[in-house]
């Protein structure tokens, strides 16, 4: 028994020291500043109880960064894991090649934001990029992308969901490939189409899959910045300002750092929600072997 | 296998460990440079000289001054000669540059840098009213050595670095923003330089000067104000308008002259299309596309800073050479209606942070840089070098800088702009928040063809309720 | 018949589908080689007029990226190994070395997961500073250790894992250390894989917290050094064909590791797909 403890404390140390100081001392240090006016800096602040949260839900520009936050995460989550699913049902049986489209298909996510975003920020250009081009050639009129507040936030999850989708796809491929081939066998015995199978087989053998990646996909997407912060700067007129964006916006530009953490503290507990919520709707349809 | 992987993480290991080693001796040579360690109690004197051998404070070791500026290309070069003419002058200060890659990523750093204690020396730019009435700012009055002569600075600057009757800032240089334009196709128009009094003026010119060919390509705007709040809260005090009440009270960026103003913008760039803004890209993009515009030929010219002097008048030059109908000029900025101009002025600031690791000796020696860097010669040789004003009045009696006024067409313009009609910037009381209220309303306008009654309203709402928690 | 029609346009669809995410890379390689003009020209033009690596070398050498692209793979490379040491330690005493206080912590470090990570930034550099290791790779990859994305996934394998060979080697008298090393590691020999690919390339592209802790320019990452062309004030008259040149140099290693190492990385995310949480 001893040695055990002893174990158990020489095995969790270093995981836990770095986690103690970078993650559960911030934390800590988010909540208790969210409840005063203090911007880091001065020497003395005050407590003002809840007044960072009240003025919060008053302020317009946080409700409509919680619009675009859920736009965003809805915008991109769901159509990540349907394409993911989709594009990794055609890899299901091998062929010559796949490796290779594999590969493509993933490397987006691989990249670094920055190196991406500025050749996605031309490729957005209104007169000279790529996007009005495509759109021209299927006779669509040209939109204007990154620089209009109707169309900023569609341009960002479009990008998104290209740098992302790649790693849900090969996660889905692993998925798929687990699924025994007597499943399917017996059910072709009954004379099942390619789709009832699907339905019926696939998408509940891989629940646990969907539910994982739908967990992460969550907590990453509200997590978004580098390409925010490098095509559009939150903007335009705010279109494209997330609860994450804000928080940046709010401690490093404005220094409000009580307000600032207050916006953080909701982003958890959103996310402790929504993954709470995730949890008890994955018991209804997830099936675990 | 198995045998193989173990041996490779345990060699991993070593290798970390003497690599952490090394390049742990590696920094601490660059650390007893950078002195950013911060007090702990219990720690000796010796660290805050930025030197860990020697004991006594009057050291045959330099004091290293750390010192951020966002000051980049030709630019930054100006600057950059400046640095090294004064480390290679003296031996008892070492100045160390740390080049940011915006006022506002200065801001943020230094933030962080007051909060753990670890602030630089000496910053240029930035956010400093806001970093002073936190009280973060040493005075520079206090650390000013005999050498430097107050009474030369161009009163504009120095009303601005002035606090209560101290000196608090030290202005590096000074900007106004002024017109750039096309003289050959302005002349082709029928216009001259005088025709550039009002807006409505200048707008009136469309007529003509649009469709006018430029050899490789034609005229298709008449003007590009520059996207972003800065020129438009030129124009609108030109047209007399105010951004508080004189009881600093009520914000006021949406009573009738600011809407006036921003939709007539609104009116030109959205609707009539006479005139057009970049906006959004990375960094200082969509700056140097307005510049390509007038440059090339496409536009009549832009609203810019005088620090964009050298830079345009090379681009001018260049596309001369490679064909293109332009004659560089420059102009004051024009009024409104029969209002006469009243744009805003700037100064650069130089300032000293105040922080429990910044020594006294780094403070004298950051003053001692600050007088190097902004005395007659060095302050005309950075003008000339960069187009922004000089702070200094002596420059004008330097006979280079006369030389070089001669020969460098509409150098001066901006510092006559300022002599003449130009008002001191607005300081924000509430820390930014009204300027961020003004970006957006701005950015609504001029992009988003939003009316300026409603922006700006909106604009006026938030800007009033963070004022309001600031008089409290 | 029908079975090659849908293989012929299954085909077709993947070309399509490759070159939609393709594109950017294909733009950012070739425009290296085109100049400032035809980049920016309509209407626009993929291919550049002519392919000159003399220049294309001349600009590598002005670029000076090496710097940069040190430093991604020291951090990268130091910080996985030490990433995937620390958080196969900690999955190993959450899985084999249960007790309450075990579950307690976990569900801490659960929470944690779901902090946003800019949230930390602030208070992370002032502790930094204390303990003297601002502004060095060295504190950065400190900082990094605590990857709870990586303690999920071992720990998932691990319970995969078949507590038989554990039971076994604690009869043959082994220590713990000599179980996660001789048994654990062995068997999870792709977990280690594909966390350790995924955790660099996270190390070697991170952007905002190495920005906010580290000031001297010789440090920055490759992410970093990318964004120093943009900002800078005076920067007019960009050389776009070598801010092209050096985005492509800066994705290329990531890419060339994803083309080596994809035969391991594919087959250890298929087999351990079967999450649990």
């Amino acid at each position: 028994m001893k040695k055990n403890t002893l174990a158990r404390i020489g095995f969790s140390l270093p995981f836990l020291i770095p986690l103690f100081l970078f993650w559960i001392i911030p934390l800590i240090s988010a909540f208790s500043i969210s409840f005063t006016d203090w911007d880091y800096i001065s020497p003395k602040f005050n407590f003002v109880g809840f007044d960072n949260y009240k003025d919060m839900f008053l302020d317009t520009d946080f409700l409509r960064a919680l619009q675009n936050t859920f736009a965003f995460a809805f915008g991109t989550i769901l159509p990540t894991i349907v394409l993911g699913f989709l594009l990794a049902l055609i890899f299901q049986k091998a062929f010559g090649g796949s490796k290779l489209f594999q590969i493509i298909i993933f490397s987006p996510w691989i990249t670094p934001a920055v190196a991406v975003s500025m050749v996605w920020s031309w490729i957005y250009d209104p007169e000279k990029g790529f996007a009005n081009y495509l759109l021209a050639l299927f006779g669509l009129g040209p939109s204007s992308w990154l620089q209009s507040s109707k169309t900023a936030m569609l341009a960002i999850i479009i990008f998104t969901i290209w740098k992302s989708v790649g790693w849900t796809f090969l996660f889905y491929i692993g998925a798929l490939s687990q699924v025994p081939k007597s499943l399917y066998e017996a059910s072709d015995v009954d004379g099942a189409s390619y789709l009832r199978k699907l339905w019926h087989i696939t998408v509940p053998y891989i629940s646990p899959t969907t539910f994982f990646l739908i967990i992460v996909n969550l907590i990453q997407s509200i997590q978004v910045y580098d390409q925010i912060q490098i095509m559009t700067q939150g903007g335009p007129g705010g279109s494209t300002t997330t609860l994450l964006y804000l928080y940046y916006d709010k401690s490093f530009q404005n220094y409000q750092m009580g307000p600032a953490n207050a916006v953080a503290i909701i982003i958890l507990v959103i996310i402790i929600l929504l993954s709470l919520l995730s949890n008890r709707v994955s018991k209804r349809f997830v099936h675990y072997e | 296998m198995k045998k193989l992987l173990s041996l490779l993480l345990a060699v991993s290991l070593l290798v970390m460990s003497f690599s952490a080693c090394s390049k742990e001796s590696t920094e601490t040579t660059e650390d007893t440079a950078v002195t950013q360690v911060p007090p702990t109690s219990g720690q000796e004197d010796t660290q805050n000289t930025g030197n860990t051998e020697n004991t006594d404070a009057q050291s045959s070791e330099p004091v290293v001054i750390e010192f951020w500026h966002a000051l980049g290309g030709t630019l930054g070069d100006s600057l950059q000669t400046i640095i090294d003419e004064f480390n290679a002058s003296q031996t008892k200060y070492v100045i160390k540059p740390v080049v940011i890659g915006s006022y506002s990523e200065i801001d943020q750093k230094l933030q962080a840098a007051y909060a753990a204690k670890n602030t630089p020396a000496l910053v240029a730019g930035g956010s400093q009213e806001t970093f002073y009435q936190k009280g973060l700012v040493e005075t520079f009055e206090d650390y000013m050595p005999a050498d430097y002569d107050k009474a030369d600075i161009v009163k504009g600057f120095m009303d601005a670095a002035t606090k209560d009757g101290r000196m608090v800032f030290a202005p590096a240089y000074g900007t106004s923003q002024v017109l750039y334009f096309n003289n050959a196709v302005l002349a082709e128009a029928g216009y001259t330089k005088e025709d550039l009094t009002s807006w409505q003026k200048l707008e009136a010119m469309k007529d003509k000067v649009i469709g006018i060919d430029t050899n490789k390509s034609k005229i298709e705007y008449v003007w590009e104000p520059m996207w972003g709040y800065d020129n438009m809260v030129d124009v609108v005090s030109s047209a007399g308008g105010k951004f508080l009440s004189d009881d600093g009270k009520t914000v006021l960026i949406n009573d009738p002259i600011w809407v006036e103003v921003l939709d007539q913008f609104r009116v030109w760039l959205n609707e009539d299309k006479t005139m057009k803004i970049h906006s959004g890209g990375q960094g200082w993009e969509y700056w140097y596309k307005t510049m390509d515009d007038w440059i090339y030929g496409t536009a009549l010219g832009y609203t810019g800073s005088p620090g964009d002097y050298t830079i345009a008048l090379d681009g001018v030059n260049k596309a001369i050479a490679d064909g293109y109908k332009n004659e560089f000029a420059i102009a004051m900025q024009p009024g409104w209606k029969d209002n006469a101009p009243a744009p805003f002025f700037s100064s650069l600031m130089y300032f000293i942070p105040k922080s429990d690791n910044v020594t006294e000796e780094m403070k004298k020696g950051a003053a001692e840089f600050i007088t190097f860097a902004t005395n007659t010669e060095n302050t005309a040789n950075f003008s000339m070098g960069t187009g922004y004003v000089a702070v200094r009045k002596s420059v004008l009696d330097l006979p280079e800088y006369k030389t070089y006024l001669e020969s460098n067409p509409d150098a001066d313009v901006a510092l006559k702009q300022i002599d003449t009609y130009a008002v001191p910037a607005f300081i924000d009381p509430t820390g930014g928040a009204i300027y961020s209220a003004l970006k957006d309303a701005v950015d609504k306008i001029q992009i988003e063809n939003v009316s300026a009654k409603v922006a700006l309203d909106e604009a006026a709402k938030k800007a009033q309720a963070e004022l309001d928690k600031v008089n409290k | 018949m029908k079975a090659k029609l849908i293989s012929v346009l299954k085909y077709i669809f993947l070309c399509a589908i490759s070159f939609l995410f393709l594109f950017p890379f294909l733009w950012m390689l070739f425009g290296s080689f085109k100049t400032n003009n035809e980049i920016w020209q309509k209407p626009y033009q993929l291919f550049p007029s002519n392919l000159d690596f003399a220049l294309l070398l001349k600009n590598l050498q002005e670029i000076h990226l090496n710097g940069y692209l040190l430093n991604s793979f020291f951090v990268g490379c130091l910080g996985t190994i030490l990433i995937l040491l620390v958080c196969s330690m900690f999955a190993y005493a959450v899985v084999f070395l249960k007790s309450k206080n075990m579950d307690r912590i976990f569900v801490v470090v659960l929470i944690t997961y779901m902090l946003p990570g800019a949230v930390t930034y602030v208070p992370s550099y002032i502790i930094l500073a204390n303990l003297h290791m601002l502004d060095k790779l060295t504190g950065l990859i400190f900082s990094y250790l605590a990857n709870v994305f990586a303690v999920f996934y071992f720990r998932q394998n691990f319970m995969k894992t078949s507590v038989d060979f554990v039971e076994a080697a604690k009869i043959d008298g082994a220590g713990h250390w000599t179980i996660l090393r001789h048994v654990i590691l062995p068997l999870n020999i792709s977990a280690f894989c594909s966390v350790g690919l995924l955790t660099f390339i996270q190390l070697y592209n991170s952007y905002m917290w190495p920005s906010i802790m580290l000031n001297s320019q010789e440090k920055y990452l490759i992410s970093q050094g990318l964004r120093q062309f943009f900002i800078q004030d005076g920067a007019y008259g960009m050389n776009w064909s070598q801010v092209m040149l050096a985005s492509t140099v800066a994705v290329l290693p990531v890419v060339l590791i994803l083309i080596i190492a994809q035969k391991w990385l594919i087959a250890a995310i298929s087999q351990d797909s079967g999450v649990k949480f």
